[in-house]
């Protein structure tokens, strides 16, 4: 009891020292909060940083000039989309069609409806899911399974009175390139489709010739037709994103392996889909700009802590040397030194506690960040006490009896 | 009655690059009843005995008896707390604390309870012949007279009948040297103290009953003086 009166009365009679040592807390808590909360946030935007600046990729041919109508081969497509480094693939693989079942010879009459296999309606420039009226409990999931069915544009429907629920017959044929400047339809199968969806009118350029799709069908059955038919299959067009942008390199080393090279503008024409593009300039540059100021905060932060270890030390040893005269006389009144020790340190304890407090909830109202303010509480408080328990003990090396008699 | 004895007491001073023999081999008793006035000059090693009598540090060789045991071997803040007080020329009140609080220290400190602290504080304030109107007042607020009258007041309250004090008339005008030294030779003589005074001061050593005079560190026997 007598201990805690002490206490509470030392601190209250030496008011003024207890609020510059408070305030004193309360700047160098807030400091610190301020100073770690940077590099705190630094980090949380580092690491939302893929989310917000995503990298996207497109295959295109070596010298850049074609990002569709390509040939891009099956292994690739399979090495993607089996990669950790990949996400949202958008594969597709432009045919054309026409209704029912007709004979080679009759193409000209017949072939006249542009048909795309996507694996994502993202993949076709100009459509989003506002323009598509799907039949009840369907939606754009279809697209990733090998189903036999589709979506069909409004107008076509009109034209062929068809609706949605109906079946329909298509003869499918698919493009083969004969060379660097040149396609020729070839009859792939005739497969029945049930329309799922119809599609409103939209700009868009997709495909071999620059056709808008008319019909979408998921990419895995076009996949399937070709193997049935032992055609070998490649797509036309294929993008995607990167699962971490955080782990680029990696990403580009796997991308080499699969044998994709980086675009050579000089390079000749072909179709041949075996470059890609990654546009990673915006998210290199602000991650660069994120990793160099936590770099340069995080170089900082020894020099800080010792700032602060140096503070609370030279803080309580001031307060304590200026207060010596009182324990000197405390001590031969008889008060033992542990007795001294623990007053003293459970004062300053308690005004390190109120400082930091205060400082934190400051803090807090900035940043909002608790766990912040905890690392730097309890940092603050370990170097702060530790200065209080040097100084103490240097206090407790110097004779009462010095004290006291020098001062006579 | 014995109060304190000292026996062959040396002190070393070590610092770094020398050693000081501030006392070399002082004996001598205190009885209780009787006010001692140590003199000499400065740097002879007077407050260096007064503080070893006090316990607040221990003799390099010899000893020195407390109710005949070795102040080594004892609790010394215990004897300083219950036993020996130490009054000193710059009187060290605690400076934000009030009279009646000053004297009220000790007290409390030997764990007599507020209300009791406060009744037998005044009491001491009183027997050193201070009124109501100072228990209120604060150090800095006090003339020397009275703040040395406060501090061996506080003396008083902690109990012990040894009492030390270190040039105590020292800050002091000529009135109050008066007051302070019959003050402490009527504790010496009327309340069974054993009075112990560290002075330069001849009118001081003048009063007291018995005047060892310390020379370098040595109490010259021979002018041990009986008034």
């Amino acid at each position: 009891m007598f201990c805690l009166d002490t206490i509470f009365n030392n601190i209250i009679r030496h008011r003024t020292k207890s609020i510059i040592n408070i305030g004193i807390c309360i700047f160098a808590v807030f400091l610190l909060n301020v100073y770690l909360g940077n590099i705190e946030s630094n980090h949380k935007q580092l690491a939302s940083l893929p989310e917000a600046i995503p990298v996207y990729c497109r295959i295109v041919n070596l010298n850049g000039s074609k990002e569709s109508g390509l040939e891009i081969p099956e292994d690739l497509l399979d090495k993607l989309q089996n990669s950790s480094h990949v996400k949202e693939e958008k594969f597709t693989n432009t045919l054309m069609a026409g209704e029912g079942a007709f004979v080679i010879d009759d193409w000209e009459e017949n072939l006249n409806i542009s048909v795309i296999g996507t694996t994502s309606i993202g993949a076709i420039s100009g459509l989003t899911q506002e323009l598509i009226t799907f039949k009840e409990g369907m939606d754009t999931d279809f697209l990733q399974y090998a189903t036999p069915s589709c979506i069909v544009d409004e107008e076509l429907m009109k034209e062929r009175n068809w609706k949605i629920g109906d079946r329909i017959q298509l003869t499918l044929y698919y493009y083969m390139h004969v060379n660097n400047y040149q396609v020729n339809c070839r009859p792939l199968e005739l497969l029945d489709f049930e329309i799922i969806g119809s599609m409103g009118n939209f700009v868009g350029e997709v495909g071999q010739l620059g056709l808008e799709p008319r019909i979408i069908i998921p990419f895995a059955t076009v996949k399937e037709s070709y193997h049935r038919m032992n055609i070998p299959f490649s797509a036309d067009s294929a993008s995607f994103y990167v699962a971490d942008s955080l782990k680029l390199n990696e990403f580009k080393e796997e991308m080499q392996s699969f044998g994709l090279l980086n675009k050579v503008a000089s390079a000749d024409e072909s179709y041949k889909g075996n470059a890609l593009i990654v546009r990673d300039s915006m998210f290199i540059s602000s991650a660069s700009k994120l990793k160099q100021s936590t770099a340069i905060l995080s170089g900082f932060l020894p020099i800080i802590f010792v700032t602060i270890i140096f503070v609370g030390y030279i803080t309580s040893s001031l307060l304590i040397d200026s207060r010596q005269t009182e324990f000197a006389i405390m001590r031969s009144l008889g008060m033992s030194f542990l007795l001294c020790f623990l007053i003293l340190f459970l004062e300053q304890l308690i005004l390190v506690i109120a400082g930091e407090l205060i400082g934190s909830i400051l803090s807090y109202l900035f940043y909002r960040d608790m766990k912040v303010a905890f690392v730097v509480s309890g940092l603050f408080l370990t170097t702060y006490l530790l200065g209080v328990a040097v100084a103490i003990w240097r206090f407790g090396r110097k004779s009462v009896m010095e004290v006291l008699f020098q001062t006579n | 009655m014995e109060a304190i004895r000292a026996e062959k007491v040396k002190y070393t001073y070590q610092t770094k690059y020398q050693k000081t023999e501030a006392l070399k081999g002082v004996s001598c008793t205190f009885e209780t009843g009787k006010m001692y006035a140590i003199t000499g000059e400065s740097g002879s090693g007077k407050s260096t005995f007064l503080s070893l009598l006090a316990g607040l540090d221990v003799p390099t060789t010899g000893a020195i008896f407390v109710e005949g045991k070795d102040i080594k071997t004892i609790n010394r803040d215990s004897y300083r707390k219950k036993q020996a007080s130490v009054v000193y020329q710059a009187f060290h009140l605690f400076p934000l604390l009030n009279a009646l609080e000053n004297v009220m220290f000790p007290l409390e400190l030997q764990g007599i309870s507020k209300k009791q602290s406060r009744e037998q504080a005044k009491q001491f304030i009183e027997k050193v012949g201070l009124g109501e109107k100072i228990l209120k007042q604060f150090p800095q607020m006090m003339s020397g007279g009275e703040q040395q009258r406060v501090a061996i007041a506080r003396a008083m309250a902690a109990g012990g009948k040894i009492l030390l004090a270190d040039e105590p008339t020292g800050n002091l005008d000529s009135k109050n040297e008066e007051v302070i030294t019959s003050l402490l030779k009527r504790l010496a003589h009327q309340e069974d103290y054993s009075v112990i005074i560290v002075t330069h001061n001849s009118k001081v050593s003048g009063e007291a009953d018995i005047v060892y005079n310390m020379c370098d560190g040595e109490l010259e026997v021979g002018k041990l003086e009986i008034i």
